[in-house]
């Protein structure tokens, strides 16, 4: 277990490190001169080559990877002459918001997605399995975007039950159900095909051997078995999650980190959007690391090999 | 007396019947039988003719402002409801709606089609590759596998995609086709460890048959199922990445038509003109939904265990 658990750490690290240098590379092609930017259009050679020395810009690309490579190590993404901020800073400040709104989002996800694929699985074969099948295939058809759209649309908008957009406590619901119902239907899924396997086991029938009743058999013995892969499949969706709130973010102008994003998008802002990314991504690695540790202590079949 | 059809004992004809239906056969009869895939199929055909001939039936010119396409106040025209004349109302600009979506076809199935063909050549053949060799270098290949997969597709992409100053359809599919490798690559190496060791693998070696006609010859026919399924879903994402990063204006470069920049555009008139939004939704929900069907379809057809 220990040494399992040292493993998986030293891996999350190697990764991130990975991460961290492609990005780098990658928004290194960006043609940007932070010295025009910080100095204006009409700034002379002089201005600008005294502003470039000083930002260590004349440094060879190495030196200024390794530069930004220890910058990162002590949580420091750098400075954004655009928006005239910490890119840290602006990346903290939303970060929080970007999380409430998942957390809610995989509430919805859950909320939606774990009905549907109990029902599926004891309705299995029926019409109403396969009217299901289809509403999960057509769930994760539609754009999260779309989704968010219409329904700002139609519930904020036409119906005017919830706010069209900022941050406030019934603002997250939108969004988060944008989010849950094209993402619920993968759930759905993975819990119809686990229930059906675990339905055929053998202590399923010993407690059906017992008299004991179908309501009862599956509350008690057959979900709490079957919603295993539902809590792997919460660890690998994060990106996927993330995706989805990136843009659903752009539409509710929900301020966290996709809307942050698109801002930097808009205005053609490398540092901005390299500390995003960077940001994101790690955060996604390293609850992939969390997951798999509390997924390890649970289940200790888990193979530490 | 003659014995009812269903009771006669084999003949030699039933038994040739039966014996002469090959696995791809058969597989084609269950894939008919499920409603579901073939409306799919259907779905999928209609989309990609309405991409051929988008331009030969598209009613007006998808990139011009009309000057009569607004009202006199400068707004969306409503459907019309005939052909040639903003059959489904304009956009903000002026431009015919239905001549856009037309021509959104076109984008995404080339966008579709192509991001899936180079990420399936890619990831096919580094899954080939190291699922064959073995060892080290598959140790290796597939440690940097798990990083591509430990990384967000969607960020990289959108990493990748904006940091080209001048982008293009092509720049597009092939930022998602080269990113998306990693997920087809593991399934590759999974199944090639798996045939690597079957027997006509084995004797086409000892025959000394050279590694690439191994690689492609026998052992890719062997993986072609997952790869076929996977490879149909994908398309399905990949429409969906498309116009998504068109939605976050950093999709396709204008004057190109894609439906999620119709939706970005629309969603700034959604009060008055929700229809700018819900056309193109539908659209994208449509060709998706195809693709996804049909992948549903075929993952059933070529492994009838996969879904029980």
């Amino acid at each position: 277990m220990g040494s399992y658990l040292v493993r998986r750490a030293i891996w999350t690290i190697v990764t991130i490190w990975a991460i961290l240098t492609v990005t780098y590379f990658i928004a290194y092609l960006v043609p940007s001169d932070p010295a025009r930017l910080i100095a204006g259009q009409h700034a002379s050679a002089a201005t600008l080559a005294s502003i470039r020395r000083a930002l260590g810009l004349y440094h060879p690309l190495w030196y200024r990877y390794l530069v930004y490579a220890n910058q990162f190590i002590h949580g420091n993404l750098g400075y954004d002459f655009i928006m005239r901020r910490t890119v840290s800073g602006m990346v903290l400040q939303a970060a929080p918001y970007t999380f409430y709104l998942a957390v809610v989002a995989v509430a919805f996800e859950l909320l939606i997605g774990i009905p549907i694929g109990i029902i599926a699985a004891v309705k299995r074969y029926s019409f109403v399995d396969n009217f299901l099948r289809f509403l999960s295939i057509l769930g994760i058809s539609m754009p999260t975007y779309w989704v968010g759209s219409m329904l700002l649309l139609l519930v904020g908008f036409k119906l005017g039950w919830l706010p069209l957009g900022g941050v406030s406590a019934p603002g997250v619901i939108l969004p988060a159900l944008s989010v849950g119902i094209t993402g619920s239907a993968f759930y759905a899924r993975i819990l119809r095909s686990s229930t059906l396997e675990t339905m055929r086991l053998d202590y399923v029938r010993t407690a059906r051997a017992k008299g004991a009743g179908e309501a009862l058999i599956l509350f008690r013995h057959t979900i709490r078995n079957s919603l295993i892969p539902v809590v792997t499949y919460l660890g690998l969706d994060l990106g996927a999650l993330l995706g989805g709130l990136i843009v659903t973010e752009t539409i509710f102008n929900w301020s966290g980190l996709g809307f942050l994003l698109n801002t930097a998008l808009g205005q053609d802002d490398g540092a901005l959007i390299m500390g995003v990314t960077l940001f994101s991504a790690s955060a996604i690695v390293i609850m992939n690391f969390v997951v798999d540790i509390i997924y390890a202590f649970l289940d200790p079949r888990v193979s530490y090999s | 007396m003659s014995l009812p059809l269903a009771d006669r004992p084999n003949t030699p004809s039933d038994f040739a019947e039966e014996k002469i239906r090959t696995p791809l056969e058969t597989a084609v009869r269950r894939f008919l039988k499920n409603r579901l895939a073939v409306f799919g199929l259907v779905l999928v055909i209609f989309m990609v003719v309405i991409a051929i001939i988008a331009p030969a039936i598209a009613p007006m010119s998808p990139y011009t402002s009309y000057p009569n396409g607004t009202t006199m106040q400068g707004l969306p025209l409503n459907p019309t409801w005939q052909w040639h004349h903003f059959f489904l109302g304009t956009d903000s600009s002026g431009r015919d709606e239905i001549s856009q979506l037309l021509y959104g076809t076109t984008v995404s199935m080339q966008v579709g089609f192509m991001a899936t063909a180079i990420t399936l050549v890619i990831g096919v053949v580094i899954g080939l590759v190291s699922g064959y060799l073995g060892g080290m270098w598959d140790n290796i290949i597939m440690r940097v596998t798990d990083i591509f997969l430990a990384f967000p597709l969607f960020l990289f992409v959108i990493l990748l995609r904006s940091v080209v100053t001048h982008p293009t359809v092509a720049t597009v599919y092939t930022v998602i086709g080269v990113l998306g490798w990693a997920g087809i690559a593991r399934i590759t190496r999974g199944q090639t460890l798996a045939a690597r060791k079957l027997e006509y693998v084995e004797s086409a070696r000892a025959v000394g048959a050279r590694v690439p006609s191994i690689l492609f010859k026998h052992i890719f026919p062997n993986i072609m199922g997952p790869v076929v399924v996977y490879g149909t879903l994908l398309i399905a994402n990949n429409i969906l990445l498309e116009s998504a990063l068109s939605f976050l204006s950093i999709g396709v470069p204008d004057p190109t038509v894609s439906w999620g920049k119709m939706i970005n555009l629309g969603l700034s008139w959604y009060q008055t003109d929700p229809w700018l939004i819900v056309w193109p939704g539908i659209a994208i929900a449509l060709a998706t939904l195809g693709f996804n069907l049909l992948g549903d379809g075929l993952s059933d057809a070529l492994n009838p265990r996969a879904n029980q």
